[in-house]
């Protein structure tokens, strides 16, 4: 799939780091199709917008990143979600990798690597 | 961080005045140090010497050092060093405020002297100061062990993500404190901890606007939104480094508060910052968390 097919669905509590990731998406390409302030929203948008990748901050009011991968995975095992982080959630990363997180990326952005992850992710 | 340490110190001597030091400021970053200058500040030189080396190269098609080299004045590792610091902010400060006539050098290192006695810095304080190293200038201002390494975890971030226009001041703990515009962030585990930019006014917009790249009217949610997620960065790195010694530590969602807000809580660390000029707190807390309350 070419990197302008991709659509990203962004899970973030910060309108700030929505906007900064969007940006960086959509200038490389990429269609962000949606975007959810947290993983009870995130569940909702999931199932109607059908994104090829989700990118999912840990930290989060109502329903936290943890919690919401468990949600999506068990609602789509397929599910393509790159963690993202703050530097020092290691044991969050490591967790979210086993539940079936593809990959994570950690703030503040760096505009290569995300691009490249989100690649990663859709192999 | 040397030009608004020092220059903030002079403008309250009434050394120079604050239109001379937004004239530095401006002309900081383009300014390449003269070899001469420094070999005079480094002692290599006397200032007699430094203007005959000045008068043959007005004579010649050759640079500072060379002239120095072949007359005998300086060796070839000397010179190198002096390379090294033309960098360096004190001797861009010093050539700067003495080409401008802003004050003479002796004036200038009298008045460094008289700041390092008032502060009771030592010699390897100074040199850290004079050349910016944020790694010396973060203790010597920062006092209190337990919130040093969220202190440096933080400033650092700062110089490196929202501006090199920074100046500290020493900090002090308190256990009361009032804001009218506050981004923090709590964590928990191993160690309770509050960390957080208080402000008045619109003075948070000088890290909201550099951080995510827009300019906000006002100091709002959204404002204070990019200064949490400045604030989750640091917490990040912070929570980095203490579960590098073991302790385990989570993130909990910022929190925002765009009215006056009352900050209480066992002893916090202040540390006063301007960043950008602009007047703004870092509160730290260390052991447990800040309560908040409205006014």
């Amino acid at each position: 799939m070419g990197i302008n097919m991709i659509k990203i669905l962004i899970v973030d509590d910060s309108k700030t780091s929505r906007k900064m990731l969007r940006g960086i998406l959509e200038d490389a390409g990429m269609e962000v199709i949606g975007e959810a302030a947290n993983g009870q929203e995130a569940l909702i948008l999931y199932t109607s917008l059908k994104p090829d990748v989700v990118t999912l901050d840990i930290t989060m009011p109502v329903m936290d990143g943890i919690n919401a991968l468990k949600e999506l995975m068990a609602l789509d095992r397929t599910a393509r979600v790159v963690m993202v982080t703050a530097a020092g959630q290691k044991g969050n990363v490591v967790e979210a990798l086993k539940i079936g997180a593809k990959e994570f990326v950690a703030k503040p952005y760096e505009v290569d690597l995300i691009i490249d992850v989100i690649k990663k992710a859709m192999e | 961080m040397f030009i608004n340490l020092f220059g903030k110190y002079l403008i309250s001597k009434k050394i120079i005045t604050s239109e001379q030091l937004r004239n530095i400021r401006k002309e900081q970053s383009r300014t390449r140090v003269k070899l001469g200058l420094i070999a005079v500040a480094e002692k290599l030189l006397t200032e007699k010497q430094a203007e005959e080396i000045n008068r043959k190269q007005a004579l010649m098609d050759k640079r500072f050092g060379d002239i120095a080299i072949e007359h005998g004045f300086l060796t070839l590792e000397q010179v190198s060093r002096l390379l090294d610091l033309q960098g360096n902010p004190y001797l861009q400060f010093g050539q700067i405020a003495t080409e401008r006539g802003y004050m003479t050098f002796t004036q200038m290192e009298d008045a460094l002297l008289q700041y390092q006695n008032e502060h009771h810095f030592s010699e390897e304080t100074m040199n850290g100061i004079k050349n910016g190293d944020l790694d010396v200038i973060i203790p010597a201002f920062v006092h209190e062990d337990t919130i040093k390494e969220a202190a440096g975890v933080a400033i650092r971030t700062l110089n490196r993500l929202i501006s090199t226009d920074l100046w500290m001041g020493d900090s002090y703990m308190t256990n009361r404190f009032t804001c009218d515009r506050l981004a923090c962030q709590d964590m928990e585990g191993d160690l309770e901890t509050t960390i957080g930019f208080a402000g008045m006014g619109d003075n948070l917009l000088a890290v909201a606007d550099a951080y995510a790249g827009e300019s906000f009217q006002t100091v709002d949610m959204d404002a204070l939104d990019s200064v949490g997620e400045v604030v989750n960065i640091i917490d990040g790195l912070y929570a980095t480094a203490l579960s590098e010694q073991g302790m385990e530590i989570n993130l909990l969602p910022p929190s925002y508060f765009d009215e006056e807000i009352i900050l209480e809580g066992k002893e916090f660390g202040v540390i006063p910052l301007e960043i950008k000029q602009k007047p703004v707190m870092l509160v730290i807390s260390y052991g447990s968390k800040i309560h908040f309350s409205e006014e």
